[in-house]
């Protein structure tokens, strides 16, 4: 391996309708949300260039509407992935229902793809108050038992606790999943 | 192509425009989809039994709905539009792929039958001297003068060719004369559509050869692990046609590619320099 490099990667998002894959896209792109709610139509792609560790990573982002099972997922949609963000709503048990089956069966529907989850409008539980004063967002979820609670309910941990309204994590995550599709692309 | 490429406004919308064309058909079915929807799902409780029942009902439909939807639903729906998408968004999306796939090749047959229409009016008008003057021309070459008329009114230009993966859609290569938009997105997005009409097909086994958006044609030609992408203005004759097909096949000669390729700037770098030797005179020659 070269000691820099520059690549491109697909990365799909993927999970239920409404559970913010669009808006994270766009708060991650072209840093910017809305309250609106318009589902995506047809397919979306977006582009963000990444740096890790002196590499590059053009990352070119695909997004359609939300499927409730991964078997509605159309193939060519996945194919060629080298990176998934599966995102749910933590204010909706059924976008996370079953979640650890639905993970796996991407897994087998794209060998090889590295997949994190994305536990999304983590911002809902919080207070005005409590989201514009100083103190650490993560830590505040930690001490609210609804939270907690709602965390503790989804069959498979989260990788990121995330709000595109806040833009709590959403680069975290992004360059997160980016970084280790540069490391897998190493072993392999 | 990898450059740190910001979008501009202009670029934007362009590709916005790219893309609401490329669905068009998609979001003007959607919008009639609905209103069937409301019907059927009063008639249908059983989420079983409503799909079946929704395909034909809707071909018959389409026809009738397309021609009176403005009249009948502007003005009731806008509302009831974005609530009704946000609730049975799944139903409508899964119900609408088979449809989808066949609108998209109506509506190219349809822009092919207006250009043969364009053409026809033209022929009727027999009076105008310009006319005159091309019949005389077939009369003289043996070039039947439906093919005169086209080369007379249709200047072909070569605006851009993309190489892309088609596996995960990423730009492998690109040469543009005008700079039109970021390929990289443009890539995928066609790659997305492309894979949603043969998706679409699957049973037909079509493949999508062209995709048509305000005077651009996109000819695709597609090979076992990717395919090229050639954007064209303006109105392809047959020998501009093979004039690119030889083209194409001339680049494929030269090139080597195997299937899941590490996609990296270099590879990109190698593969532009290689579309540019073989397209950049391609508007000089045709002309
Ligand atoms: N409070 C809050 N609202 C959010 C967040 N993310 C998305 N939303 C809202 O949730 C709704 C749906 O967001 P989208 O990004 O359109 O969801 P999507 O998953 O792309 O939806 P589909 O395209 O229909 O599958 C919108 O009204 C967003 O404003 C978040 O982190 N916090
Ligand atoms: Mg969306």
């Amino acid at each position: 391996m070269d000691s820099t490099k520059w690549i491109s990667k697909k990365v799909a998002l993927l999970g239920s309708h409404a559970v913010g894959k669009t808006s994270l896209i766009s708060r991650f792109v072209y840093q910017k949300f809305s309250d609106k709610y318009l589902t995506t139509i047809g397919l979306k792609v977006d582009k963000k260039t990444v740096e890790i560790n002196g590499h590059r990573v053009d990352l070119v982002i695909w997004d359609i509407a939300g499927r409730d099972n991964t078997s509605e997922v159309p193939y060519y949609y996945l194919r060629g992935c080298s990176g998934i963000i599966y995102v749910i709503d933590t204010t909706r048990d059924s976008t996370f229902e079953k979640l650890d089956l639905k993970i796996k069966e991407l897994q087998e529907m794209v060998p090889g793809v590295e997949v994190v989850i994305a536990a999304n409008k983590a911002d809902l539980f919080l207070s005005e108050e409590e989201l514009d004063s100083e103190k650490d967002t993560v830590e505040l979820l930690m001490q609210n038992a609804e939270f907690v609670k709602t965390l503790g309910g989804i069959p498979l941990k989260p990788h990121y606790i995330t709000s595109a309204k806040t833009g709590l994590n959403v680069e975290n995550m992004f360059l997160g999943l980016a970084n280790s599709m540069l490391s897998s692309e190493k072993e392999g | 192509m990898a450059t740190d490429h910001i979008l501009q406004e202009p670029e934007k919308q362009k590709l916005e425009q790219l893309r609401i064309l490329l669905f068009e058909e998609q979001i003007e079915l959607q919008e009639n989809m609905i209103v069937k929807i409301q019907a059927l799902e009063e008639e249908i409780s059983v989420p079983e039994k409503f799909e079946p029942h929704l395909e034909p009902h809707f071909e018959k439909h389409i026809e009738f709905l397309k021609a009176n939807f403005p009249e009948l639903f502007r003005n009731s729906l806008a509302k009831a539009l974005e609530e009704q998408i946000a609730e049975s968004n799944d139903t409508i999306i899964n119900a609408l792929y088979p449809i989808i796939g066949k609108m998209i090749t109506r509506y190219i047959k349809a822009e092919l039958e207006k250009l043969s229409q364009r053409i026809d009016d033209a022929q009727r008008d027999l009076f105008s001297i310009q006319n005159w003057k091309l019949r005389i021309k077939s009369f003289v070459t043996g070039i039947p003068y439906r093919e005169l008329l086209m080369r007379d009114n249709l200047v072909v230009n070569m605006e851009e060719v993309f190489l892309i993966d088609n596996e995960s859609g990423l730009l492998l290569g690109h040469h543009s004369f005008n700079n039109l938009m970021d390929p990289d997105m443009i890539a995928g997005m066609l790659t997305g559509i492309k894979g949603f009409v043969e998706h679409a097909f699957q049973q037909d086994a079509q493949d999508l050869e062209t995709v048509e958006y305000e005077k651009y044609k996109i000819v695709i030609n597609t090979f076992q692990n990717f395919y090229i992408a050639s954007v064209v203005s303006g109105t392809i004759s047959p020998d501009f046609k093979d004039h690119l097909d030889e083209e194409v096949l001339d680049f494929l000669k030269s090139v080597k590619l195997s299937s899941h390729m590490e996609v990296t700037a270099s590879l990109q770098q190698e593969m532009s320099e290689k579309l540019k030797e073989h397209f950049h005179g391609f508007n000089q020659v045709d002309q």
